[in-house]
């Protein structure tokens, strides 16, 4: 599905990600873990095209194709789906019409037809419900006055409605109280399947034990120092990360 | 030739425009309030050369120009009110709109007590220039507590036989709790030079309410220049809304004289500015009683080498207790040549009044087109969705009605962001 393969990103000429390989497979959850600033908002960014983010060496492959030749929107399109540490608020545009225009930018380029607005919004009340997300707001501008909880869930929202192959949940926790965590866990939960992929982006072990990973990889300093199944992330709750550092400078 | 009654207090009035307008000369960038308006244009040009005696207009030409869900329409041709391309039928009985050079003709004394006084020609160059040269304009007059029930529109059309200049006068007059609303629509041939320059005069009385939305859409090689002044009596309501599409150079200029108390004005407007286009909005709210009101909000999409203008004052004066004042323009930029002047000012001389004013430039927000990219909309989508979204921020303002939402239309349009427009009302 993924194949990241010694990958070197710089920001304003910065080097942040060094050499990072990472191969997911169809099915797979994987958590990436590692402190502040080791790169991980990093790799959520240039999986899904965001500017400003130069790769100076590496490649990744996505479902066979090379996902750096393909502009934000394709990728999109392709199937990648980013769900943002902090979703951005569009005021004058509202939720539902935003979402359709997703939905059938992307239909159309996987040869389906165009959801018309009254099987979509039947569609997209059905997912509102699966995420425990108030209906109300699929009239409402995009997140703007969104409370933390209706942000995220409102991106899951958006994951299952673009039926993506591989999706990146970029510290999808972060902030939220445990009813809202529970939420946007089972709705993600739900979405798992042997053709999808996550990759679970996230600072705190608590996340893993609502969406349960099949394998935890470490980042630190720009690239994975060490994998494991799920118990290793019980073990970085436990020991921090300092004693992966040697390994790291290695 | 003028067509005009030869009133002698007329012909005074018209002297001492030309007279006022000789003295001062074409307005200058000099001056605070045209700072960032060419007048250059007008050089040399004989704003007082005499048009044509008549111009021929096809009614499909009309057809086109006219929005929807409109009850009645008033026509001018290059200057001068066209009984038989107009369409009054429909103004209940006591309510005159039409040509004021009949008016003139008519009731010459009713028409006295407003034309020049609510818009004085002194220290105004352009005012002047109109009250030297006009010879037809716009007549309303509702009598008290008569409501126009739909919006009446108003079409001053150039054509290719008009002179170098036109000057229409527009004087309205709205009665104790009268209401009214007024769509104008200005236009002319692409390609030619030309000048538009037009004076409106609105007198409310007590209680009454007059709703103008104004379309400058005059062709690409036009110098338009549109002042609006208003007096207001107590507990009335002014609302402009001044819609900058066309021209080379064109600027619309409001004044509110919010003189009795609880009398309130909002002064709204959005300019679409791209190629060497330079669209100008001056506005001046006159606080001068307690109780009086005012919002103003105008917003500006610049494209290209254009630039927008808006220039806004708004003066409290001594005793004008609780008076609420706000004041809002915000320009986008969508290229890096665009250029957006935005001057707000507030003088203010009592205390015990809410005053507010601001302004902003930008660009469209990366964050947001990021957002709707990792979507997978396309590029051109996002950024159609989030200019329209700017706009529509401006054009809530227009109020209701099925005028309305054409004037939304033509926007979206001009923006390119027509589909856009029409998902979003599929949603809605």
């Amino acid at each position: 599905m993924l194949s990241i393969n010694d990958l070197h990103v710089s920001v304003a000429g910065k080097p942040i990600l060094k050499g990072l390989t990472l191969e997911v497979v169809p099915g797979e959850v994987a958590a990436i873990m590692g402190p502040n600033g080791s790169g991980k908002s990093t790799l959520a960014h240039v999986l899904s095209g965001k500017a400003g983010y130069e790769v100076t060496s590496g490649s990744i492959l996505f479902k066979g194709q090379d996902l750096l030749a393909l502009e934000a929107h394709e990728r999109a399109r392709e199937g990648v789906f980013l769900a943002f540490q902090y979703p951005v608020e569009i005021p004058g545009v509202s939720n539902a019409y935003f979402l359709r225009a997703a939905v059938n930018a992307v239909r159309v380029h996987r040869g389906l037809e165009e959801l018309d607005a009254v099987a979509f919004l039947k569609e997209m009340r059905e997912q509102m419900k699966r995420v425990k997300m108030d209906p109300k707001l699929a009239k409402r501008e995009v997140n703007a006055g969104f409370s933390g909880g209706e942000k995220k869930r409102n991106e899951i929202l958006q994951m299952a409605m673009l039926d993506p192959s591989l999706a990146v949940l970029d510290e999808t926790d972060s902030g939220l109280d445990i009813d809202a965590l529970k939420a946007v866990s089972d709705g993600v939960n739900a979405l798992r399947g042997p053709n999808r992929s996550m990759l679970v982006i996230t600072h705190y072990q608590r996340l893993l034990s609502y969406i349960v990973p099949d394998k935890v990889h470490v980042l630190l300093d720009g690239r994975i120092v060490t994998s494991g199944g799920k118990e290793l992330a019980l073990e970085l709750e436990e020991r921090g990360y300092d004693w992966l550092r040697g390994d790291a400078a290695a | 030739m003028s067509r005009l009654t030869t009133a002698p207090w007329l012909g005074a009035l018209k002297a001492e425009g030309r007279a006022r307008f000789e003295a001062l000369g074409l307005p200058s960038t000099k001056a605070e309030a045209w700072r960032y308006f060419p007048t250059r244009a007008l050089r040399g040009v004989d704003l007082g050369a005499a048009g044509p005696e008549a111009s021929a207009l096809d009614a499909d030409h009309i057809a086109a120009l006219r929005l929807p869900g409109t009850i009645a329409c008033a026509v001018f041709v290059d200057g001068r009110f066209s009984a038989e391309r107009s369409d009054l039928a429909a103004l209940p009985a006591g309510v005159t709109i039409g040509s004021l050079a009949a008016a003139l003709a008519a009731d010459p004394e009713r028409v006295r007590a407003h034309l020049g006084a609510v818009a004085p020609s002194e220290g105004a160059a352009m005012v002047a220039a109109n009250e030297a040269w006009f010879d037809d304009g716009l007549w309303v007059d509702v009598p008290a507590n008569a409501a126009v029930e739909g919006p009446v529109e108003v079409l001053f059309v150039t054509t290719e036989a008009a002179g170098p200049a036109t000057h229409p006068r527009n004087v309205l007059v709205l009665g104790r709790s009268a209401e009214l609303t007024l769509v104008f629509g200005w236009s002319g041939p692409a390609g030619r030079a030309y000048a538009t320059n037009a004076v409106t005069e609105i007198a409310l009385g007590d209680n009454a309410t007059l709703r103008l939305a104004n379309v400058e859409d005059e062709g690409d090689g036009a110098t338009h220049v549109h002042h609006l002044q208003a007096r207001q009596g107590r507990d009335s309501t002014l609302k402009t809304f001044s819609l900058s599409l066309g021209g080379e150079a064109a600027r619309t200029s409001v004044r509110a004289e919010l003189g009795a108390p609880g009398a309130s004005c909002h002064l709204d407007g959005l300019y679409l500015a791209g190629g060497k286009q330079r669209l100008d909005h001056y506005t001046e709210v006159d606080h001068q009683a307690p109780h009086t009101q005012s919002r103003q909000y105008y917003g500006g999409v610049i494209d290209d080498r254009a630039v927008g203008n808006y220039i806004g004052l708004v003066f409290i004066r001594e005793g004008a207790s609780k008076t609420d004042a706000q004041q809002l323009n915000k320009n986008l930029l969508l290229a890096p040549t665009a250029t957006a002047n935005a001057k707000p000012s507030l003088e203010i001389d009592h205390d015990d009044v809410k005053a507010s004013h601001g302004t902003t430039v930008g660009q469209l927000d990366e964050k947001s087109l990021f957002y709707l990219l990792s979507r997978g909309i396309s590029p051109e989508d996002a950024r159609g969705i989030l200019i329209l979204a700017f706009a529509q921020d401006a054009l809530a303002r227009l109020g209701e009605g099925a005028h309305a939402q054409a004037l939304v239309h033509r926007v979206a349009a001009k923006l390119g962001a027509e589909a856009v427009l029409e998902a979003e009302e599929i949603m809605a």
